[in-house]
């Protein structure tokens, strides 16, 4: 590179820096000089669900520089470590360029036209002879907006099936069914700006410092301006976040839902709790309790709710003494006093943040029931600086899964297909017969796989996931999707993968910049973007391949668009409103992003409070006017404390726990093919406690045998690395396709949200 | 060579010392310390991993809160390596 053009970058990166560092007021104008030939676009980042703006810069049809948007909102200018792969994750040698179609044992070229002919046949093969719920379609929170809407339009409005669903069902499902049992609509009260406005935060089982390394940023970033600010890190796991917080409480897996209580306990007994507040907003439930785990196929759980008193409340938390929680949790009684005092304390900001170690639990919808709980019953909930908020693992569980509802109960904005009117709606905007969409789910994500096995799905589409890889109990999923007598997967993706490995068809897709795209991240933020780039080779975008396939079953007349994108983002917007309300696509192409309900021009920061919720009138206050069932009030459940699905006994003495590291996205097929992270970040490895590590005979960089019920895994044993196993407990990342961790994990699930428990199953642990 | 625009935030109190000791490395170049303690810095490296690389040593050295990424310019890398 010449010296000059050298020194202009280097003096770039060094404006951009600044202006990112001090808000835009520095730095700014020489940044926007522009570096000759680069042409910059916007778009949200392509990894987590905490959407930051990335700017992303094209020169010669390729990407050749990135850097954090500063016009954005939600990170101002900077982006974590991954930001520097964004568009390596594109450039990986063996990116899928060609439709491939399998014979024998090899997987040959096909024509697009050939490919999709052959898929459309098994379609209509299948639904001949099998009925239509005989197809299914796996999708994801990492599909943009139009591909969810698309193919929630064509299965359930065009084939006439409720199979579909994604890998959010994985993820947040139970973060869902929190929210609706709890509120009666999906999604957070509060928003990123409550990480700058207040002053307690609880993060429980949530690993921000390297999962949610932006918004975990924007707490220090607060912390060092207000050293009032405190961070208490519940987890079952020392790590990166442990070390940064103020305190980190280790409690024993599964109690989060006894400690829970024993700080409602506590908030009732010392009548610490807003009276007010619970008279003008609260009532009271409970629902069945030894609620089952979901190990047998087919599995069925409806919830029973019963109204409660205050006072019946009140006897239900009696047994949730800080002495009985202590015992069952491992926190010392003395903690859970002080942290129910703190969680009370009136002078304080309280918010409370988690992601996976809560809703990827049996009792996933409970825990999220309980932690809603403790800010019910003080009163600190919808107020700026003061909320809990779900933090959301993909970069569109929320725009895309959620909101646009692309799962098997669900329609766009909340409704669902159980009821009439919702149906009728989606009928009259999709211009079908009502009678075509179904009103019965039929089976979430771990059910669809059974049913796999099983042969009641026969065709299985997935696009923009890995689930032959990230599925629990992998190993009985990965074998029924090659079971043949007549099962047919087609696998849409960008990379070779566990899952491509096990298809029939693999179709080439575009990602990212290499599409049109929208994404919806955690706090309500829909971001639009435009194609920047092609996709390599004849990789085609998942939109069009939905499209192709809808007009050769015949449903060519549900997508008669010009412009897809934007005349399908019109028509889905006609679902929202009533407090889901979307803005018209064109404002989202002009911002960084906007929070819903947008109304009369504006986006809502908190919702549900008066003065910044349209929705909520003058005098109201507060109003969770979604829960029309109960008057517009949040429900406080009663849900006990139940043990795992399966618990370390003398055969199987360890915990298993799954989860992420920083340099690595999910399943690793994107960051996987970096091979700067590859170096950093090889190999799964097993985090052990060096006192368990002595016990077992094990040195650090040792193989140790991993073994559960279902089956068995070699690592190398990791017992000073940045995350640091407690004693009894062990923990491995998912992301390594060579060691496949959830062959090991258990599909027991909550059986309110269908979302499998990847946190909690029993292994023995052996030097290998 | 990759160059890159990096904000490194640490104890207000060892930002100086920080500064300093990076100065010396030559690896990163800080460029400002700013009032709050924050540290601009470009590192300028021949490969990706050798930028990711140092990137996570600063994560791991003693005091520094966090590194966030502002720009990451790689125009001269991309033929070479796709």
């Amino acid at each position: 590179m010449p010296l000059s053009r050298r020194d202009f970058l280097k003096a770039s990166a060094a404006a951009a820096a600044l202006a990112a560092a001090t808000g835009g007021r520095l730095g700014a104008t020489e940044v926007e000089a522009a570096e000759g030939g680069i042409r910059w676009g916007k778009a949200p980042c392509r990894f987590c669900g905490t959407g930051c703006g990335v700017l992303v810069g094209v020169s010669n049809g390729k990407i050749v520089a990135t850097k954090g948007d500063p016009a954005a909102p939600v990170n101002k200018g900077l982006n974590c470590i991954k930001g520097y792969f964004l568009s390596k994750v594109l450039y990986g040698k063996d990116r899928l360029t060609k439709p491939l179609i399998r014979k024998g044992n090899r997987m040959v070229e096909a024509s697009w036209a050939e490919e999709m002919e052959l898929i459309a046949s098994k379609f209509k093969e299948s639904i001949t002879k099998h009925g239509p719920d005989s197809v299914a379609i796996f999708g994801s929170g990492q599909w943009t907006v139009f591909e969810g809407y698309a193919a929630a339009k064509l299965f359930k409005g065009g084939i006439g099936t409720n199979n579909i669903e994604p890998n959010a069902r994985f993820c947040m499902a139970s973060a869902v069914t929190g929210f609706m049992t709890t509120f009666a609509s999906d999604e957070p009260m509060g928003c990123y700006d409550d990480l700058d406005l207040g002053d307690t935060y609880f993060l429980w089982g949530a690993n921000m410092a390297e999962c949610h390394p932006v918004l975990f940023s924007r707490l220090i970033d607060n912390r060092l301006k207000n050293p009032n600010v405190k961070i208490i890190d519940f987890g079952t796991r020392h790590t990166r976040t442990s070390q940064m917080a103020d305190k980190y409480i280790r409690f024993n897996p599964q109690t989060d839902l006894a400690l829970l209580n024993g700080i409602a306990h506590i908030i009732v007994r010392d009548k610490l709790y807003d009276e007010n507040f619970i008279k003008k907003h609260v009532v009271f439930k409970k629902g069945k309790t030894n609620i089952g785990y979901g190990l047998e196929d087919k599995f069925k759980f409806a919830d029973d709710p019963k109204p409660l008193t205050f006072d019946e409340y009140r006897e239900f938390l009696k047994p949730y003494t800080p002495e009985y929680v202590a015992k069952l949790s491992g926190v010392p009684a003395k903690t859970i006093e002080e942290v129910a005092k703190l969680y009370a304390d009136k002078s304080r900001k309280v918010n409370s943040l988690w992601t996976m170690g809560f809703n990827q639990h049996v009792r996933g919808t409970w825990v999220n029931n309980l932690v809603y709980n403790v800010h019910l019953l003080t009163g600190k909930i919808c107020k700026p600086g003061e909320n809990p908020m779900s933090l959301t693992g993909q970069p569109s569980a929320c725009g895309t899964a959620r909101e646009v509802g692309t799962f098997t109960h669900r329609l766009p904005a909340d409704m669902v297909v159980t009821n009439p009117e919702h149906r009728a709606k989606a009928a009259e905007i999709w211009g079908v017969d009502v009678k075509k969409i179904p009103e019965k789910p039929t089976y979430h994500a771990t059910e669809m796989f059974r049913a796999l096995d099983r042969g009641d799905i026969k065709v299985l589409w997935v696009q923009v996931t890995n689930p032959f890889q990230s599925a629990p109990n992998l190993s009985r999923y990965r074998k029924g999707a090659r079971k043949g007598d007549g099962r047919f997967v087609i696998v849409s993706d960008i990379y070779p993968t566990r899952s491509t490995e096990l298809a029939d068809v693999i179709l080439p897709s575009a990602s990212w910049v290499e599409k049109e795209g929208f994404f919806g991240n955690a706090e309500r933020r829909g971001q639009q973007w435009f194609k920047m780039v092609d996709p390599p080779g004849e990789a085609r975008n998942d939109l069009w391949q939905l499209m192709e396939l809808a007009r050769r079953l015949g449903h060519g007349k549900l997508f008669p668009y010009k412009y897809p994108e934007k005349e399908m983002f019109e028509e889905y917007r006609r679902f929202t409103g009533g407090g889901k309300d979307l803005a018209p696509y064109d404002a989202y192409v002009k911002a960084r992003g906007l929070r819903w309900p947008y109304v009369n021009g504006k986006e809502t920061l908190w919702r549900y409070a008066e003065g910044h919720d349209p929705y909520v009138k003058t005098g109201e206050g507060v109003k969770f006017y979604k829960n029309k069932a109960n008057d517009g009030r949040a429900v406080i459940w009663a849900r006990p404390y139940e043990p795992a699905a399966e618990v370390p006994d003398r055969q199987y003495p360890f915990w298993l726990c799954t989860g992420r590291v920083l340099e690595h996205w999910h399943t690793g097929t994107m960051t996987g093919r970096v091979p700067e992270l590859k170096r950093a970040y090889g190999a799964a490895v097993c985090e052990l406690h060096p006192e368990d590590a002595k016990k077992l005979g094990i040195k650090q960089g040792g193989k140790v045998k991993l073994t559960s019920r279902r089956g068995s895994i070699v690592l190398t044993a990791d017992l000073r690395g940045r995350g640091k196993a407690e004693k009894g407990n062990v923990f491995v990342a998912f992301f390594d396709e060579n060691k496949l961790i959830n062959e090991l994990c258990i599909d027991a699930y909550c059986p309110i949200s269908g979302e499998p428990d990847y946190k909690k199953c029993a292994v023995k642990v052996e030097k290998a | 060579m990759p160059v890159s625009g990096i904000v490194i935030r640490c104890a207000p109190e060892r930002s100086d010392d920080l500064a300093r000791s990076l100065r010396l490395s030559g690896s990163v170049e800080v460029s400002q310390v700013l009032d709050d303690g924050t540290l601009i810095a470009v590192i300028e490296t021949s490969t990706v991993d050798e930028e990711v690389a140092s990137v996570k040593r600063l994560m791991d050295t003693e005091g520094v809160l966090d590194v966030m990424v502002a720009y990451h310019n790689f125009e001269d890398l991309i033929d070479r390596e796709c």
